[in-house]
């Protein structure tokens, strides 16, 4: 019998490996988790500095 | 069923169909536990919360830095301070570095030298300091002697003549230095005018003639013989081996008088007295003419010093030792009479000067020039980041494709929180700024994902 301690284990280890490949991930119930990949951009603050913030990789979610 | 649930299955070691059913059990107790307290958290993933009806995730900060381990340890970085960019769009191109240090009057002025500096001129052909420095002295003795010579013969004091000074001889002259044709008395001797406004000047009758040469035939005019001294013997001497162009009377506009001297005077007071002797009047005609001759010379040595020293860009002091020297020829002055081709004379010694200022290198100095790869990480700095690999071997077919282009790029390594990586940079600069602005210049061949990176001595060049 596998118990929901085991499945949350589980669960969490299966997104972050798949994340980490840049894969997305689909749990059925709950939603999708995917990276999102963030450009490099300039900003420029309130005193007018401009600012060139790099690009990322995040991690977003979206629910069922 | 889906690829997850069967990935599922396979990590718990249990029937899909159980696993299934497990799963739906965890989302119902979340679901339940975000409905009661707002959030739940599940262990190694992140907080689910509750955001306005919808689900909301937010992942654990070693699992977000797992996922962006290619851009790891890349901070913002600032192009462009708060003061210069009050003013601009951040998307307005930047303005490309102007030449500094050119004086306005020297692109005006081709004859002008590069950062000229205004408080060194070159030359003042105004006052033509310079030039009477050089000349000055030597006139100054030749007149002196005369003075002298004359003097002792004839003891009654010289006319001034001032007034009978051409408006070329007439230029402002420093204190510092004589003006440089240093009229006497001797050399112009046209005492017509003293003679006229003073009938009663000493040695000279109320009825002597006054002709103007242009009027008078050359016949009229009486010609001298030299036999005064022998130091004007020596004078006309050297002034007639000269290369001067024999003076004309009538373009000197000058006023001779055929003087009508008394028996009793000395043959050779006679013959200084006529100043219709062509040998007298031949040198103010020279002096004028090497006064135009240097200045002639001054502004073409000047104008081939422009040419030759337009690539290259001079401090204002090196530019100012250059043409110091080269606006005095001081070969030319050693000798009494001008050189017989001005031109060759004074341009030879400005190329000497020109060239051991060689052209200053046109590569940045803070970036890395030359060989491909070369960056040095203890120079830190910031660079731009093309690539970022796991594996070295794809990080270094990546610099070479871009080395290829004709571009400067390395790869560097180093643990990027904890996550070994490669990456292929390009260039290296001493500011972000510059690293913005070649990152503009070659954005057509930069891949999207291009950003600047600060160079960290713990990086490693491969």
């Amino acid at each position: 019998m596998v118990t929901e301690v085991e499945i949350a284990v589980a669960l969490a280890d299966i997104v972050r490996e798949a994340l980490a490949n840049g894969e997305s991930v689909h749990v059925e119930g709950l939603g999708t988790f995917s990276v999102q990949h963030n450009m490099s951009r300039v900003d420029q603050s309130g005193d007018g500095e401009i600012v060139l913030k790099p690009p990322s990789d995040t991690i977003a979610f979206s629910a069922e | 069923m889906s690829p997850f649930l069967l990935q599922l299955a396979e990590r718990t070691e249990a029937p899909p169909e159980e696993v299934k059913q497990a799963l739906d059990r965890f989302i119902g107790h979340l679901q339940g536990r975000i409905s009661a307290q707002g959030s739940a958290v599940v262990p190694g993933l992140g907080t689910f919360s509750d955001h306005g009806g919808h689900m909301a995730f937010e992942p654990l900060p070693a699992l977000a830095a797992s996922v962006n381990h290619r851009f790891a340890g890349l901070e913002p970085v600032t192009v462009e301070a708060s003061d210069k960019a009050a003013t601009r769009h951040p998307h307005e191109p930047q303005p490309e570095p102007a030449i500094a240090n050119i004086h306005p009057e020297a692109e005006e002025d081709a004859s002008a030298v590069w950062d000229q500096s205004p408080e060194e001129p070159l030359y003042d052909a105004e006052t033509g300091s310079q030039e009477a420095a050089e000349i000055g002295p030597w006139l100054s003795a030749v007149n002196e002697s005369l003075e002298e010579e004359q003097n002792a013969f004839d003891h009654q004091p010289m006319q001034s003549v001032d007034d009978n000074v051409e408006p070329a001889d007439q230029s402002p002259r420093t204190e510092e230095a004589p003006p440089y044709p240093e009229v006497k008395p001797w050399l112009l001797h046209e005492p017509e005018t003293t003679a006229a406004s003073n009938p009663e000047a000493p040695g000279i009758r109320p009825d002597d003639q006054t002709i103007t040469t242009g009027a008078v035939e050359d016949e009229a005019l009486p010609v001298m013989e030299t036999s005064g001294s022998s130091f004007d013997a020596q004078l006309r001497s050297a002034l007639d081996n000269s290369s001067w162009p024999e003076a004309e009377a009538g373009d000197m506009g000058m006023v001779l008088k055929a003087e009508k001297t008394s028996p009793a005077e000395p043959a050779s007071r006679l013959a200084r007295s006529r100043p219709a002797n062509r040998a007298e009047s031949s040198p103010r005609r020279g002096a004028g003419l090497v006064a135009m001759g240097i200045l002639f010379t001054v502004a073409l040595a000047a104008l081939v010093y422009s040419f030759t020293a337009t690539p290259t860009r001079q401090s204002p002091t090196e530019a100012g030792n250059v043409t110091q020297e080269a606006a005095s020829p001081r070969p030319e002055r050693e000798q009494p009479a001008p050189a017989q081709d001005p031109s060759v004379a004074a341009a030879s010694p400005v190329v000497e000067e020109v060239q051991p200022n060689q052209p200053e290198p046109e590569t940045p100095a803070t970036e890395t020039g030359g060989r491909s790869g070369a960056i040095d990480p203890t120079q830190e700095g910031y660079t731009l980041v093309i690539g970022s690999s796991t594996t070295r071997a794809d990080a270094q077919a990546l610099a070479e494709t871009f080395r290829a282009q004709g571009q400067e790029t390395a790869v560097l390594h180093g643990p990027f929180n904890g996550v070994t990586r490669y990456r292929v940079v390009l260039g290296q600069f001493a500011t972000s700024q510059e690293a913005n602005q070649r990152k503009r210049k070659i954005a057509n061949i930069l891949p999207e994902g291009a950003w600047i990176m600060s160079i960290s001595r713990e990086m490693e060049v491969y």
